[in-house]
């Protein structure tokens, strides 16, 4: 089966950046957003996928579970400079994630320059379902850049 | 003089003394807001929502009127950037968002023995710039190999700030004096920093990171003030160098978990969030006091980073120059809470508070305690970077700058065009070209970061700092111009 291509869009914001998502599935839009996170540093089509990690990242409620899972990823990309293609969730409850990520170690002369993200906030984030015309998970996320 | 008043769609402001406006309370606000600009750039922010952010700020408990914001106010997360917010020791909080993900984030300004004719004639700056480039690790996770510290050097650090640096070798002792704080917040905790923080920074000590973070090797362009610069020790054409960086990896994970923290605390400390980028916490809380002993570790780390990467760049200036001779004009904090002392009317003691800097420097006045003798008469050296190809400048805290902004001013240019906005205005062109032809030698990481920074992409700084001036919180020195510039 063909990969389902990665659709998000860029976010303007003054001195900062954001990303949305939309997917058709809760657990989807988590790992669609994290792929949009790593998108915006290192496109993903350069990014291969030999090397695997695990994350498991817990919450009080939804929101926070994305953006906790979320700065993970950045953590991974500073701490072990891992960079994620492919992401497939062990458990997911909308309050717990377990994943097993696909990837590999960023090498500047193959994945280029990478712009640093600090950190994934909270301002004006937004995670909800759209029902019209059909069920769509979208999630709204600023970087402190 | 005649005071203006200015309406806008949300707000109405009142100037109330020359360049500074207040927002009454209204709604859910529990003080006012007094906004240091001039008219200009008052209109120019109006559609941002740098001022309502500032009114969000005012819904917290225990904030003490008015909160403050500077002309270099943009829109930020929960805190505009350029904002200024003093909290009651015993009823207020502490806003882990108030502060910022790079906490500590910080200028250092070096003074040399050196002239800008001595780099022209030797033809030396650009070789200066590709050197320090090569030494000073910038760029995203950059690290050195060579200052890997253990979980026990790091918790010493955390606790020590930049005296651990000077202990190790980096530096002189005497250049402590001329560090705000004397480079040590003494209330730091490295208990209260996560494993996680500390795995993020253990082996970012002495990098510059990326983003706007910067080194500059700058001239001194005009004096304003002779009498003052020659106590900064300044003279026309001499060398500076400029340091901008924080507290890198360790400071973001430390403020994403208190955020957190904040957030899942804020029924039990029955705090109602109208933005959950300003999540507080009590500041006579455990939880309150272990942010700020976090956060203070954080801010010793930035701390450290200055003085280790300002150790660095003497060092290399050495290899050309052997006489050469440094010294530390100042060195401020941009991102970060501290307690400080304040006189209110109707108490004749001073109240310690604790005030919030997010993207806005301490401006203290002259005659004030913490300040070192040699700055004593002439008020606290205010560091304002510019953009890479415009000026900086340099001021001095004027004597009213305690009563009338809880002894801050601006940080910096402020943003005018978002990253997205200058990459088209920079489509086409050879940004770093046209600095280069203009004597400016820069060196980066990426293009992404030379776009993003381009001078276009700021304010013009004379605007910002004028503001400052006509509000009679700080006072012109000098202007400072680039001659080279790396950035990560």
């Amino acid at each position: 089966m063909p990969e389902r291509k990665l659709t998000y869009q860029s976010l303007e914001h003054k001195s900062d950046s954001g990303f949305f998502v939309e997917a058709p599935s809760l657990q989807r839009l988590y790992i669609d957003s994290a792929s949009a996170l790593t998108d915006l540093m290192v496109k993903l089509d350069q990014i291969s996928d030999e090397e695997k990690m695990t994350l498991s990242v817990e919450a009080e409620n939804k929101e926070q579970l994305l953006v906790k899972w979320l700065n993970e990823i950045l953590f991974l990309f500073e701490k072990h400079k891992f960079l994620s293609k492919r992401i497939v969730f062990n458990h997911f409850d909308g309050k717990k994630i377990s994943a097993s990520l696909f990837g590999e170690k960023y090498n500047p002369i193959k994945h280029g320059h990478v712009s640093e993200i600090k950190a994934v906030t909270y301002h004006q984030l937004e995670l909800g379902m759209k029902s019209q015309p059909e069920h769509v998970f979208y999630a709204k996320v600023f970087l402190d850049l | 003089m005649k005071l203006e008043k200015l309406e806008l769609e949300k707000f109405t402001l009142n100037e109330i003394l020359p360049g500074i406006w207040r927002i009454d309370p209204q709604g859910k606000m529990r003080v006012g807001v007094h906004v240091v600009a001039s008219k200009e750039l008052i209109l120019r922010i109006k559609d941002d929502k740098s001022l309502e952010q500032a009114t969000h700020v005012t819904t917290l408990p225990g904030v003490i009127d008015p909160v403050l914001t500077m002309p270099d106010i943009h829109q930020g997360y929960g805190f505009p950037i350029g904002g200024v917010a003093a909290f009651h020791e015993k009823t207020g909080v502490v806003s882990p968002g108030g502060v910022g993900y790079d906490i500590n984030c910080g200028v250092r300004l070096l003074k040399t023995n050196l002239t800008e004719e001595q780099l022209v004639k030797y033809k030396l700056t650009k070789t200066l710039v590709g050197e320090l480039f090569d030494i000073i690790p910038c760029g995203v996770g950059s690290r050195r190999k060579d200052l890997q510290l253990s979980l026990e050097q790091l918790n010493t650090l955390l606790v020590e700030g930049a005296s651990w640096a000077i202990n190790n070798g980096f530096g002189e002792r005497s250049e402590l004096e001329f560090i705000e704080e004397k480079g040590c917040l003494s209330y730091a905790d490295p208990n209260q920093v996560s494993e996680r923080a500390k795995e993020r920074g253990h082996n970012q000590i002495g990098t510059l990171g990326s983003g706007n973070h910067f080194l500059e090797i700058q001239s001194v362009d005009t004096i304003f003030d002779p009498t003052v610069a020659q106590a900064f020790g300044l003279e026309k054409g001499q060398v500076l160098i400029m340091i901008h960086t924080g507290s890198r990896g360790l400071g973001y994970q430390v403020c994403s978990e208190y955020i957190d923290l904040g957030l899942n605390c804020a029924d039990k400390f029955g705090i109602d969030l109208v933005d959950k980028e300003l999540a507080a916490l009590p500041l006579q809380s455990q939880e309150g006091k272990n942010y700020l002993g976090a956060m203070a570790a954080a801010a010793n780390f930035a701390f450290t980073n200055r003085q280790i990467i300002s150790f660095w760049v003497k060092s290399i200036f050495k290899n050309h120059f052997p006489e050469l001779k440094t010294e530390v004009l100042y060195d401020i904090c941009h991102n970060i809470a501290k307690w400080e002392e304040f006189h209110f009317k109707n108490n004749r003691n001073s109240q310690r508070v604790c005030v919030h800097r997010k993207g806005a420097t301490r401006a203290y006045p002259p005659g004030h305690p913490s300040l070192p003798a040699k700055y004593q008469t002439t008020g606290q050296p205010v560091i304002v970077p510019g953009d890479m190809g415009r000026f900086s400048y340099l001021l001095a805290g004027s004597p009213h700058s305690m009563e009338l902004s809880f002894g801050s001013a601006c940080h910096g240019a402020g943003r005018e065009l978002s990253r997205t906005q200058a990459k088209k205005r920079a489509k086409g062109r050879a940004i770093q070209r046209e600095l280069e032809d203009r004597g400016i030698f820069l060196k980066a990481s990426g293009r992404d970061t030379v776009v993003e920074e381009m001078p276009e992409a700021y304010k013009d700084i004379t605007e910002v700092v004028e503001s400052i001036r006509h509000a009679h919180i700080a006072s012109f020195v000098a202007k400072l111009k680039p001659l080279g510039v790396i950035k990560g």
